[in-house]
């Protein structure tokens, strides 16, 4: 069965299919062709959709549901994600599970609102007070949004995190035909419910890296959920070592696991040029590596990323360019430091970066 | 449940100043849970930021500090899920001083809206405590503060006449030491839907400092400003409706599917742009070209263009078809550009030097190079210019079997016949051309 479809509903039914059943929503272009299908098929599988009266509503109402134990997700677009963003470090801080949807179009500010872009990858990976690290993964293509976001949601359960689902207006609005059998389902996981053993602490764990069974409110154990700089048991303190260890958990929680969540596809060919690319825009470089020498690496998860593993690759490559949609290169700023001067950087803003661009660009260098 | 400090903390372990109303409200609150007889389990306090979200620690039961102002829609999430998905026995109680009610007013008033069945008890000490005593949107008139010391020169909100008329279905306003504030709590969280008690209360901190007020005058104020209040609707809420409306449709995930009904040839890809206006049906009439492909076993993409208006201005699709894979949905050199109105034209012109081929409406230009046709003339059918458009591409050029397309209507399109019989005009003028 072949199905017309785009990177909206993709999500939407992806989400789905890894267990959401809270979605909150306020309509922005290019996300609300996630929002429409959630509100239309959700209740269908016994789940909630519900339309906030604004983003920060969405995302608070997904913060409740996903305390109560319902696996939660909103979605939107850059002034929306900015509304968001003091609600996201909290979900950080009090270690909740949600997933964002983050589909970028064009900034700043209202920017364009039907003009893709992919300008949002720095802004969303440090957009928490203090800059804790947040999980953000991304598909390379239209139909990479259903498998991807069953990650997203299991590394936002797995992790007891927010995690943002960064994508773009072209992924998400451009309608493509797809074969329902080809989407690739990765095994659902959940987050881990407090036993019973022992005595339960909102935020415990032994080893900073661990992540903290959890338990609902309203369920047999009783939970002290905060914001705030807390102990293990989520008592709001100032002057206590304890408080500091739960920052730093924080940060070892995400750095020490997210490689179990590494997504990238990487491309050889002997060549001595490698193209990095995420999002859209990995399209045209797929079609660039069909009649050029080069090899590629899309990155999906685009953040934490791990050195080691770009070191190794970026080793065997004399140039190493990085192609991205915005106007500073993200990407490129993110891993100048590993790239010394066999980086380039390839940007656009406006529309599309089609192959032919690139190869002209590899031309000149 | 034994012993009511099983739910509070003694109170000289009150974090807050001597004499603090917040301190009359706790232990109002904690008598009233207990008294109610509920399991510490299904009770939960959401707090707010400001000295009121102190109050976690003294409390034996669920507890959730949030950011400042959010608490009652994380409380609503909460609750929504408690309610639809689970059995709905948790109390929900939010504690909310005066800042964050007005920060999240919005909130207050959407939960009240699809009535929540949440309580909410509105700390007002006409000022903010933690951060130093400055007004704040229920400083009443007069009222002397850190940011106001000559007086307030502004009416207070009127909090709970804003939550009244947003459809609050529980609403009361008293103040800390009225004697019936326990039983008035009591009866909020009893009530199915969501209730809220603005509590009047002085900041001993703060208050008394700016102005000359003993405890006993808040029931003064309180009767100066509308005095105390108590009402009880029943409504329906949005969760029930919710459950016994939306969960009736079971059913799969509504994608447009479609059953290849042949597997036709095509040895290179096909790339056709078609511009017209917005609210002239460019993108269903384009949808069903990707969707005709499909069905001949083709693959195609439609990434679509078009200002934030879906009425106005230009509406663009980019369409490629292809036997195999597509990667790169964009077009640099359309094979048929296709161009419907004026809007189309402004928004194509970019396309045209590159185009092999352009079908425009006769309107639009004089170049003979291009293939003009009476497009506009089928305006008055939804997408009239484009279907008659693409019934002249199939006519002359025939890039696949323009049955397809027929078929497409039939099965996907909208008002069938028309768009069938201005299709198949256009395939006849296309054929004699
Ligand atoms: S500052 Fe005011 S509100 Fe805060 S604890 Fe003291 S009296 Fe209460």
């Amino acid at each position: 069965m072949k199905i017309f479809t785009n990177g909206g509903e993709l999500i939407a039914k992806g989400a789905i299919d890894a267990g959401v059943r809270f979605f909150a929503g306020y309509p922005i272009t290019p996300a609300s062709v996630i929002y429409e299908p959630m509100m239309r098929d959700l209740p269908k599988v016994e789940g909630i959709a519900v339309g906030a009266s604004d983003e920060i509503s969405a995302i608070s109402y997904c913060i409740g549901a996903s305390l109560r134990g319902i696996k939660s997700m909103t979605a939107t677009s850059g002034p929306g994600f900015s509304l968001m963003i003091e609600s996201l470090s909290y979900a950080i801080m009090s270690e909740i599970p949600i997933t964002i949807v983050l589909a970028q179009r064009l900034g700043p500010a209202t920017g364009g609102a039907t003009t893709s872009s992919q300008g949002d990858l720095l802004f969303s990976a440090f957009s928490s007070s203090g800059s804790y690290p947040l999980p953000i993964i991304s598909p390379s293509s239209i139909e990479e949004c259903y498998e991807l976001i069953i990650h997203s949601v299991n590394v936002s359960e797995f992790l007891r995190t927010p995690v943002v689902f960064l994508t773009e207006k072209e992924i998400t609005m451009t309608k493509k035909s797809i074969d329902l059998n080809s989407l690739k389902k990765p095994e659902v996981l959940e987050r881990k419910y407090f036993s019973g053993n022992g005595q339960f602490k909102t935020y415990n764990f032994k080893d900073l890296k661990d992540v903290p069974d959890f338990s609902p409110v309203g369920g047999k154990f009783l939970t002290r959920y905060t914001g705030s700089a807390h102990d293990k048991k989520g008592e709001l303190k100032k002057d206590d070592p304890e408080v500091i260890e739960v920052l730093y958990h924080l940060k070892e929680k995400i750095l020490k696991n997210i490689d179990k969540f590494l997504f990238y596809e990487y491309f050889e060919k002997k060549s001595d040029i490698l193209i990095v690319s995420y999002g859209v825009t990995s399209e045209s470089v797929r079609e660039v590596a069909e009649s050029k020498k080069v090899s590629y690496l899309i990155l999906k998860t685009l953040y934490p990323l791990n050195e080691e593993f770009l070191k190794s690759i970026f080793g065997r490559y004399k140039k190493i360019l990085v192609v991205e949609e915005n106007i500073m290169g993200n990407l490129y700023i993110l891993i100048r430091h590993l790239l010394g001067t066999k980086g380039y950087s390839l940007t656009k803003i406006g529309s599309l970066i089609s192959p032919g661009e690139i190869k002209n660009f590899l031309e000149s260098i | 449940m034994k012993d009511l400090f099983e739910i509070i903390d003694k109170p000289q372990n009150f974090p807050y100043c001597p004499g603090c109303g917040h301190t009359s409200i706790d232990m109002a609150l904690a008598r009233a849970i207990f008294e109610l007889n509920l399991e510490k389990e299904d009770v939960l306090i959401v707090s707010d930021i400001g000295c009121v979200g102190l109050v976690d620690k003294l409390f034996n039961v669920h507890t959730l500090h949030t950011l400042h102002g959010r608490s009652t829609a994380v409380a609503s999430g909460v609750k929504m899920v408690d309610e639809v998905l689970f059995d709905n026995k948790l109390k929900t109680i939010v504690m909310i001083g005066d800042g964050g009610a007005t920060i999240g007013l919005l909130h207050l008033v959407e939960s009240a809206k699809l009535n929540v069945d949440i309580t909410v008890l509105i700390h007002n000490n006409f000022l903010y405590g933690m951060t130093g005593g400055q007004h704040s949107g229920l400083t009443p008139k007069e009222f002397k503060t850190s940011t106001t010391r000559i007086g307030n020169p502004f009416e207070a909100l009127r909090i709970i006449d804003i939550l009244k008329n947003s459809g609050a279905s529980f609403y009361a306003r008293t103040f800390s030491q009225d004697p019936d504030l326990k039983d008035i709590i009591k009866e909020a969280l009893s009530h199915r839907g969501f209730s809220v008690i603005e509590v009047l209360e002085l900041c001993t901190g703060y208050a008394t400092r700016y102005n000359d007020l003993k405890g006993s005058d808040l029931k003064i104020i309180l009767e100066n400003s509308g005095g105390k209040i108590k009402e009880k609707i029943e409504r329906e809420s949005f969760c029930f409706l919710y459950k016994n409306k939306f969960f009736d449709k079971k059913g799969e995930f509504e994608f447009t599917e479609i059953e290849v009904e042949k597997k036709i040839e095509l040895k290179d890809s096909l790339k056709i742009v078609i511009a017209g206006s917005a609210g002239e049906g460019v993108q269903l009439a384009s949808s069903l070209l990707c969707i005709s492909a499909i069905l001949g076993g083709l693959n195609s993409t439609q990434k679509n263009d078009n200002p934030v208006t879906v009425g106005s201005g230009f509406s663009v699709s980019e369409i490629i078809i292809k036997d195999g894979d597509i990667k790169y949905t964009g077009i640099e050199e359309p094979d048929y550009l296709i161009i419907t109105s004026i809007d189309g034209l402004k928004r194509a012109k970019g396309f045209i030097e590159r185009s092999k081929n352009i079908i425009i409406d006769e309107s639009l230009t004089d170049n003979k190079n291009f293939i003009k046709v009476p497009a506009r003339k089928y305006i008055k059918l939804r997408g009239g210019p484009t279907y008659f458009s693409l019934g002249v591409l199939f006519g002359k050029f025939n890039p696949f079997d323009f049955e397809l397309y027929e078929k497409a209507i039939l099965k996907y399109g909208k008002a069938k016949d028309e768009t069938l019989t201005c299709f198949r005009e256009g395939l006849n003028f296309g054929r004699r051309l």
